[in-house]
């Protein structure tokens, strides 16, 4: 039975993640606000440039393999483009503001460069 | 991703070539190209781009797929070169490949190689200083680890055996070397689990002896950062984790807690937050502890479209920083009480000692954890109604005090302390 019950999980899983690739969220992004938890900052990784009808301009990021990097409190991050999004490959490096979450400046790399 | 001397943000990839050699695993050396890109840290703009194949120039002109580090192999700055080390199979033979690059990913000299001596399934490589890499592997037949410390160009320093592992040792992961460097942290997920039952978080010192491990029995999650773990004298590991949880009507709530976990006690929940969305949880998945006790988070938002369904299109990618007093310091601290129902501390506050009574004949465990979610003192006991407890060696403040019956016949309870 337990079995059985791994296997459906597992198909749960893989349809899940495969369609999770092809369509826009039910309800727009908002952010998941934990009560009393109150971050110092919180910024979600986002492009309006790639809003398109299965993209939200949130969608398409993945988290990159680099480990952030924390200098002059500054924090750099890296996050992959979900390369099943369409015709889209590529990383977004990110420079944020330490002690307030400003993204100060965002480049993107990868095939689709601009 | 560092920054040079130059003060510029260096950041190294790997590309996988199109098309690569099908017969080989696309994350090794003969199908990446390695990238290189130096930006102005302080407005972004990009000043150098390097992309190149270091054994074939018309891979210059391939297609470039994906951007990402390679999961199977490592790229660590050597002055001002690159080291690449990957494992490589030979005539059904692994060894550990390094090799040396210049900065556009050109071969400098000769690859040196290192004959595994057991195979291995993750590629676990933790440098510990510029000359001095461990490489961990699996002897399956005595149920331990390997660690072997070699030079860049693969020499063998020394090798350290861990006790025997009770679980599989094949899915002991690297998790993190401690900031100063003596202790290194692995993770036990058995990711084709999809009940997550039993997570474990084992610390060695660096000549493979075991310090501390916790057992997350019925985890239920393979998202979790791990705060805490790295203090002398301090048995417990403290996470940030999700979790789903019903409430007395029956509805789904999606909380975040922070919770303590050590071997002899299991779990102790600091701090619970719930989302205000019960359809919208966070599952954590880096955390970078800072020197003035906050905490750099990055995690997934995920969103459900009923209680029971994921809702496929909705994920991205957040960080917060957060606020270690806010994570540690309960949230129902003001709920929290000097007497319970079956147990009292007295006298609170107190000044070097407190006694505790209870109701009835107590056996078990007494703990006391500071604010910020330590554990400080612990003490066993068995049949009292009356136990004092010595707190002369804590500093003045407000602490949490447990007590868990061995018997688990009641809940555990907790309650406030105050020292003068």
């Amino acid at each position: 039975m337990k079995t059985i019950i791994y296997i459906f999980i597992f198909l749960f899983v893989i349809i899940v993640s495969v369609k999770s690739q092809t369509q826009l969220p039910s309800v727009p992004y908002e952010k998941t606000e934990y009560v009393g938890l109150n971050p110092i900052w919180y910024e979600t990784c986002q492009d309006t440039g790639f809003v398109t009808d299965k993209m939200d301009g949130y969608n398409h990021f993945r988290p990159g393999d680099p480990l952030p990097l924390i200098h002059e409190n500054k924090v750099f991050t890296v996050s992959n483009i979900n390369h099943s999004s369409g015709p889209l490959y590529g990383s977004y490096i990110q420079c944020r503001d330490i002690d307030t979450g400003h993204l100060i400046w965002q480049y993107l790399v990868g095939v689709k460069e601009r | 991703m560092y920054i040079d001397s130059n003060n510029k943000l260096n950041v190294i990839s790997q590309i996988r070539k199109t098309p690569f050699d099908s017969n080989s695993s696309p994350s090794f050396l003969e199908n990446m190209i390695i990238r290189k890109l130096i930006f102005d840290p302080e407005h972004g703009e990009k000043l150098f781009d390097f992309h190149r194949n270091f054994d074939d120039d018309s891979a210059y002109n391939t297609q470039i797929s994906v951007f990402k580090t390679a999961k199977y192999s490592h790229i660590f700055k050597e002055d001002t070169l690159l080291r690449y080390i990957d494992p490589i199979k030979i005539n059904d033979t692994f060894y550990l490949r390094s090799v040396l690059l210049d900065e556009t990913g050109k071969k400098v000299g000769n690859e040196s190689l290192l004959k595994f001596k057991y195979i291995t399934h993750y590629f676990n490589l933790i440098q510990f200083a510029p000359d001095t890499f461990m490489h961990v592997e699996i002897n399956y037949a005595d149920s331990t680890l390997l660690f072997r410390y070699i030079s860049p160009d693969l020499q063998e320093y020394a090798t350290y055996t861990t006790p025997k592992i009770k679980s599989r040792p094949e899915l002991l992961e690297f998790v993190k070397l401690s900031a100063d460097k003596k202790k290194i942290l692995f993770e036990y997920i058995d990711r084709n689990d999809p009940f997550f039952n039993f997570v474990e978080l084992l610390v060695y010192d660096t000549k493979a002896n075991l310090l501390k491990r916790a057992a997350l029995d019925n985890f239920n999650s393979n998202y979790f950062v791990v705060l805490e773990w790295e203090k002398d004298d301090d048995k417990t590991f403290t996470l940030l984790k999700p979790n789903i949880v019903k409430n007395e009507n029956n509805e789904r709530v999606s909380i975040m807690n922070v919770s303590i976990y050590d071997d002899q006690n299991g779990e102790f929940i600091v701090n619970t937050f719930k989302s205000s969305n019960p359809l919208r949880y966070s599952a954590p998945f880096l955390v970078i502890p800072l020197n003035d006790d906050k905490y750099f988070v990055q995690f997934a938002d995920i969103a459900n479209t009923s209680s029971f369904n994921r809702d496929p299109g909705a994920l991205a990618v957040s960080q917060m920083l957060l606020d270690g007093k806010t994570l540690f310091l309960p949230s129902n601290t003001e709920d929290l009480t000097t007497v319970s129902s079956t147990i009292r501390a007295y006298p609170n506050p107190a000044i070097d000692e407190f006694t505790l009574a209870f109701e009835t004949e107590y056996t078990g465990t007494i703990q006391v954890y500071s604010i910020g979610g330590h554990l400080l003192l612990q003490k066993s006991v068995s049949h009292t109604r009356s136990e004092q407890i010595d707190i002369a060696t804590l500093d003045a403040g407000m602490y949490m005090v447990q007590c868990i019956p061995s018997d688990h016949k009641i809940s555990p309870v907790t309650l406030k302390l105050v020292k003068m």
